[in-house]
């Protein structure tokens, strides 16, 4: 093996090191690769195209396995290509420990970024960190030209960040300061700030001080964070920047958590304490070609770096959500699994490391890759006997646990390889004769592999196949360099050093200069091209359009994105300007990055124009990329009989329609864009052209139920009713069990298997007031249903909230986190009339600005009437009017209005919801349904909470309107009550309720035609059918009744979860 | 205790197997508000031999696992049954638009099977009926269930409960899904559906 990897050292090696460089035209093709490479963001290829997108375009999918599987193919043939090359230089080990230490630094950080499902900003910054770390360790001992790009770069990429933190916090300030509270569920942080909160320890409570003056505060120290970055010039200032710092974030803690992120103290506390010497970094004879010593000179130093480090792992641990509370195994456990990657490979890889060099006894390959296999099989047996043993501990709540794993181990293989073939290639060679193309290459190809090896999804395999084009593309160029290594004369491998090697005249404002250019580039290489990978199109108007430096930090916020899109929508109010603004914001951006990649390509020496004029060419090439994998997407779909714009037609149906025919026979509905595109009929069905197509053998589709008022998070209580009266029952029941029990997770869960039931029994659309709302959308998005999702406004403290700051903190949360989503509408409820007028008015006041629906109970006891001191003549319909609630309101309940007050209702449009069984469970009386019908009240159909009605079967709830009422309602317009008589409710009947040109998708089909198959009796059949008897359930176009395991596993999860509260709750709770 | 139940099972062993064992089912009595769980129950010769609650078995030619699902007595649906004067059919009633007669406990539901309603919806019709014209809490959960099963049973001079001795009439019926509700009647007669039943047993035969 040795003789081997010797022989094909020799070759590859070859003699070229003692060449000259005099090739021009060489030297710009290899200038330009290396632009493109920059471009091609080494470790977010699987970003390239997101999930969503590709699930979405099914016409694709032909195409990725056309052009990408071979792709695929070829990126690993060139992989294990380009790894036998490398390993073939292993045969004379270097010894350059802190080299190594800097690389296997980058890998780790890899390794841990691979670990999550997400990174947010900090961790791209620590990367790049990692990056310069690594390519600092290139230079050579002296070369101050090179430490000062390596020092401006370093602290762009570490306090960057800061300064767009405080530049996004005065943005976001109005809007978000009221969030004074806690985010609550996600980390043990937030926990003990809900702990002082609850002490009354936090800042507003303990100064008590006017909120202009925190405010105030506030805006002087997002200044503060926004100075870091300037301060970082002025040396003399950067630790006094620290130590205000870590005041402020302090101060961030105990006041509020908005953007409190904890990783950001180890920054702080390495600007305040850490090495940086930026006057000798400056001066001519000192060298940042740091030993350890150099880099933490003093023990204060190493003592605050050993710290920050400890701090570093320590918070991003706390970074994980859900967390679990106890037992602290559990943090443990969950966080070791979660860095899996990570620790498995490194310790191993490292361990061979140390045999070898400092034992001697690893000296060779194979003894040292079986060392380390064998070390890192016992890691993986410890850890995954560790998860196992976690996912079944008692009180395990945590869903996302399990489906995190399951692919571990073998990301872990594949993670081991990498790092192995990552070290030998470190020290197999002398890293100044390893081109940063190469790393580039290896790095992205080994987490490319690590990815396609471990990717459990279809869409994602396709996400990951789009990069390997890149790939592909990428290491071809390596390839080719490799191969002008060895048969020319002319070898390019000067050209592959850290750029700033090649510098030969410079100063030091161009040093600067250069290092903030590269500083920006890599984020902006990737931004780059990940929009110009997303087929993004003028509707897509997002938070990118606004500022693309800016947008890389609030896309890491996805709870902010819709407050971005907002703020873009109050500036830019026309849709037409807003599109203007987009193309304009869109050839800026390309600009934009077209000089900072021409600014960085100033490093080659070579003059502006001539690096941008390589920058261009590379830009060119990146476009080039693109337009290739256009093509192949046009010629697959070309192959495939074209574009086809219709995304479902749903064939021989007899659909229930808003006119006269009442039903169209032999039809057939075409859905785009999640909406009714066109119906038609007979022959007219097959001209229409699908990208699929489903038959349906001539059975009836009627428009989903519309279910206007619910209680998901009730799952969790279904049932616990009791012969009380309406307020008792409440009081003395529900509301203590749920004091008791209910908290996000319980409301998620709770709320997912509320939806599941309401999908399997037609509801397409609910609208559902809760605790902890944004938890219920969570779970109405998983489950796709149309949801309108609310905070329930109630008594506080209440579950989700100490006191009515905290309630419209988490409101105003909801109505940012879901503004522009296509399936989830935020709106306000007010859970009945003892609420003190000022939060009414609030809560009107937001829905005035919001253009948000309020749904109140109302009239389900009389008690209201004296709720709200009304004296015996005055109407309840004047209390709405004046208090300014009759725009918005969704009447709940409504049993007991009075003749004169219908007449009123009717005149002013006010929404009713029926909730007739949950009513009879509770032992009240019906709304004078007679009568309402008889006004003219626009009524809509409600199931109310599984509290008080567990029954899921939604036929049966029309049912009982038939069979109890015979003499008011016919079938018909009891069916019309359930779909556009509750879209009307909702003030939605726009695009709710009836199968509609321009309506959305929304739809129920039956298994089978009814017996009786005509109008009218048909309708009757309709509504003797039961929850078995559908066939499917579209919501905007998506089939959602017949859903996949992973939706089934996640229920089978939530019902053990919650069956496991319940167990415990009962101990303590007299249900 | 133990010792009597074991020495029960062992002697009763010697003898002719039963035929059917249902094991570990959540005893739905039918004729008072008790539920008992973890119960063993042995059909053989069309009628219920033994309710035990041992982890000793007594032999069976067939055995069901109810996993904790509830044994009860069964609609008996299935036998066609002449109209008398204690027949309550709401379903029908309503439909017709005829108004139902004043309750009585006495009344057994006459449930009309072409429907496309299960008995557990009309036994939910019953209750709701009901409710809502006294405004009170008219008939109980239990009352419902008692006119649904036990009240049928007598018709046919059974016991209208599931007790050993007694016709092995009954069905096994999904629990609910979350532990609520620790009164199974308001769980059948509020939650339940055909779709529930998980197993059905008549003359002491499975059915279904």
């Amino acid at each position: 093996m040795n003789k081997f990897f010797s022989w094909l050292s020799q070759k590859v090696q070859g003699p070229y090191r003692e060449m000259e460089f005099n090739n021009t035209r060489l030297e710009h093709l290899t200038q330009i690769f290396f632009a493109t490479s920059l471009f091609l963001d080494f470790f977010y290829f699987a970003n390239l195209l997101d999930e969503s997108a590709l699930s979405e375009a099914q016409w694709l999918w032909p195409v990725a396995w056309l052009a990408l599987v071979p792709a695929q193919a070829a990126a690993g043939l060139l992989f294990f290509a380009l790894l036998l090359l490398h390993l073939a230089c292993a045969l004379k080990p270097g010894h350059r420990p802190f080299k190594a230490l800097a690389t296997l630094l980058l890998f780790f950080l890899l390794a841990i970024k691979n670990s999550f499902a997400y990174m947010d900003h900090i961790y791209y910054n620590i990367l790049y960190t990692s990056f310069w770390l690594s390519f600092f360790t290139f230079g050579k001992k002296g070369d101050v030209r090179g430490n000062r790009i390596f020092y401006v770069g370093l602290v762009f990429s570490l306090l960057g960040p800061y300064f767009l933190a405080g530049t996004w916090k005065c943005v976001h300030l109005f809007a978000l300061w009221n969030s004074v509270g806690w985010s609550g569920e996600h980390t043990l942080l937030s926990h003990l700030q809900m702990f002082l909160h609850n002490k009354g320890l936090r800042l507003p409570q303990l100064l008590a001080l006017p909120e202009n003056v925190l405010r105030t505060l506030w805006i002087a120290l997002s200044l503060l964070e926004m100075s870091v970055l300037i301060a970082a010039f002025r040396p003399s200032l950067l630790r006094i920047t620290g130590v205000a710092l870590l005041l402020f974030h302090a101060f961030v803690f105990l006041s509020t958590n908005i953007d409190f992120f904890p990783t950001y103290i180890p920054v702080a506390l390495f600007i305040a304490c850490g090495p940086f010497r930026p006057k000798k970094i400056f001066s001519s004879n000192h060298s940042l070609h740091f030993s350890l010593d150099s880099l933490f000179p003093t023990h204060i130093h190493k003592t605050f770096a050993a710290i920050s480090g400890a701090w570093l792992a320590w918070t991003c641990i706390l970074l994980i959500p859900p967390w679990p509370t106890w037992p602290p195994l559990e943090y443990l456990v969950e966080a070791l699994a979660r860095f899996n990657r990570g620790f498995f490979a490194l310790p191993s890889a490292h361990l061979g490391f140390v045999l070898q060099h400092d034992f001697g006894w690893a000296d060779s390959f194979v003894k040292q890759f079986a060392v380390t296999a064998c070390g890192f099989t016992l890691m993986s047996l410890f850890f995954l006997g560790l998860r196992y043993f976690a996912h079944r501990w008692p009180g395990q709540r945590s869903t996302r646990f399990s489906a995190f794993h399951h692919w571990g181990f073998f990301t872990s293989v594949a993670s081991l390889l990498y790092g192995q073939s990552e070290i030998y290639i470190l020290f197999g060679r002398k890293l100044r004769d390893l081109s940063p193309t190469s790393l580039l290459a290896v790095s992205a190809v080994g987490y490319a592999t690590m990815e396609i090896v471990t990717t459990q999804r279809y869409a994602e395999i396709l996400a990951e196949s789009s990069g390997s084009i890149l790939l592909t593309l990428f290491i071809s160029g390596s390839l080719i360099v490799y191969v002008l290594q060895l048969f020319s004369k002319e070898t390019p491998q000067r050209l592959f050093e850290p750029l700033y090697l090649q510098f030969t005249k410079s100063d030091f404002k161009k040093d600067v200069f250069t290092g903030v250019c590269v500083a920006f580039a890599g984020s902006a290489a990737y931004w780059l091209f990940f929009h110009l990978l997303r087929f993004e199109t003028l509707k897509d108007f997002s938070c990118s359009s606004i500022s693309p430096s800016l947008c890389v930090y609030l896309k890491s916020f996805t709870v902010h994105e819709g407050f971005a899109m907002e703020l873009a929508q109050k500036i830019i109010p026309s849709e037409n300007f807003r599109r203007v603004a987009f193309a304009i914001f869109n050839f800026t951006n390309l600009t934009a990055f077209c000089l900072q990649v021409g600014a960085l390509l100033v490093l080659s020496g070579r003059g502006f124009l001539q690096s941008l004029k390589i920058a261009l060419w590379g830009l060119g090439i990146a476009l080039a990329v693109r337009l290739l994998f256009l093509t192949a997407v046009c010629a697959a779909t070309w192959l495939d009989g074209g574009y086809r714009e219709i995304t479902l037609l749903i064939r021989d149906v007899r659909i229930m329609v808003p006119t006269d025919a009442e039903f169209l026979d032999d039809a057939c509905i075409a859905i785009a864009d999640g909406k009714i595109k066109s119906i038609a009929q007979g022959d007219d069905c097959a001209k229409i052209s699908a990208r699929k197509t489903i038959s349906y053998a001539g059975q009836v589709v009627m428009p989903g139920f519309i279910n206007t008022h619910t209680h998901g998070g009730n799952f969790l209580l279904r049932g616990v009713y009791k012969s009380l009266t309406n307020w008792e029952w409440w009081e003395k029941i529900a509301f203590p069990l749920e004091m008791k029990l209910v908290d996000g997770d319980v409301v998620y869960q709770a709320t997912f298997l509320n939806a599941l039931e309401f999908v399997a029994s037609g509801i397409t659309t609910a609208n559902d007031m809760y605790y902890f709302a944004s938890r219920a959308a969570d779970a109405y998005d998983k489950v796709g249903l149309r949801a309108y999702v609310s905070e329930s406004a109630g008594t506080a403290p209440a579950p989700s909230y100490k006191n009515y700051d905290e309630m419209f903190a988490r409101i105003d949360e909801l109505f940012v986190k879901w503004a522009h989503h296509e399936r989830i509408t935020p709106s306000l409820a007010l859970h009945g009339s003892y609420l003190p007028q000022d939060i009414v008015q609030k809560t009107v006041a937001r829905a005035e600005q919001k253009s948000s629906l309020i749904t109140m109970h109302l009239l389900e006891s009389e008690i209201d009437r004296q709720n709200l001191h009304l004296s015996e003549s005055e109407p309840i319909t004047d209390y709405l009017k004046n208090s300014g609630l009759d725009k918005h309101l969704v009447i709940a309940h409504g049993i007991y209005f009075r003749a004169e007050e219908i007449e009123k209702m009717a005149a002013s449009g006010l929404g009713l919801s029926l909730n007739l069984m949950s009513n009879i469970n509770l032992v009240n009386r019906a709304p004078p349904l007679s009568l309402l019908k008889k006004s003219g009240v626009t009524m809509g159909l409600g199931s109310d909470g599984a509290i008080t009605n567990p029954n899921f079967n939604f036929f049966e709830e029309l049912r009982a309107y038939q069979l109890l009422f015979p003499k008011v309602f016919t079938a018909k317009e009891i069916l019309y009550l359930a779909t556009l008589g509750g879209a009307r409710v909702l003030k939605a009947e726009k695009v709710l309720g009836t199968i509609e040109v321009g309506k959305f998708a929304d739809l129920i089909i039956f298994k089978k035609a009814p017996p009786l198959a005509n109008p009218p009796a048909i309708y009757d059949s309709i509504l003797q059918s039961n929850p078995s008897d559908l066939a499917a359930v579209y919501v905007g176009g998506e089939e959602r009744l017949n859903f996949n395991s992973q939706v089934q596993k996640q229920r089978d999860e939530a019902l053990h979860s919650l069956q496991q509260l319940l167990q415990k709750g009962a101990a303590d709770v007299s249900f | 205790m133990f010792l009597f139940s074991w020495l029960f099972l062992f002697f009763a062993s010697a003898d002719t197997p039963a035929d059917w064992l249902l094991k570990n089912c959540t005893l739905v009595h039918g004729d008072h508000a008790e539920t008992l769980k973890n119960k063993n129950i042995y059909l053989r010769d069309g009628k219920i031999i033994e309710i035990s609650v041992s982890n000793q078995y007594l032999p069976a030619k067939n055995t069901l696992d109810c996993a904790g699902a509830i044994a009860t007595l069964s609609f008996m649906s299935q036998v066609s049954f002449p109209q008398g004067p204690q027949a309550l059919q709401i379903g029908d009633d309503l439909r017709a638009q005829r108004t139902p007669p004043e309750f009585s406990a006495e009344f057994f539901i006459q449930w009309n099977q072409q429907s496309h309603q299960d008995f557990f919806q009309e036994m939910r019709l019953v209750k709701s009926y009901y409710t809502l014209r006294y405004h009170k809490p008219i008939p109980s959960a239990f009352q419902v269930f008692r006119m649904a099963t036990y009240q049928r049973h007598r018709q046919y001079k059974l016991p209208g409960r599931l007790e050993v001795g007694a016709p092995a009439e009954l069905m096994i019926v999904a629990p609910p899904t979350l532990p609520v509700l620790p009164n199974l009647y308001e769980y059948l007669v509020g939650m339940a559906s055909a779709g529930d039943i998980r197993a059905e047993f008549s003359q002491g035969q499975r059915s279904r």
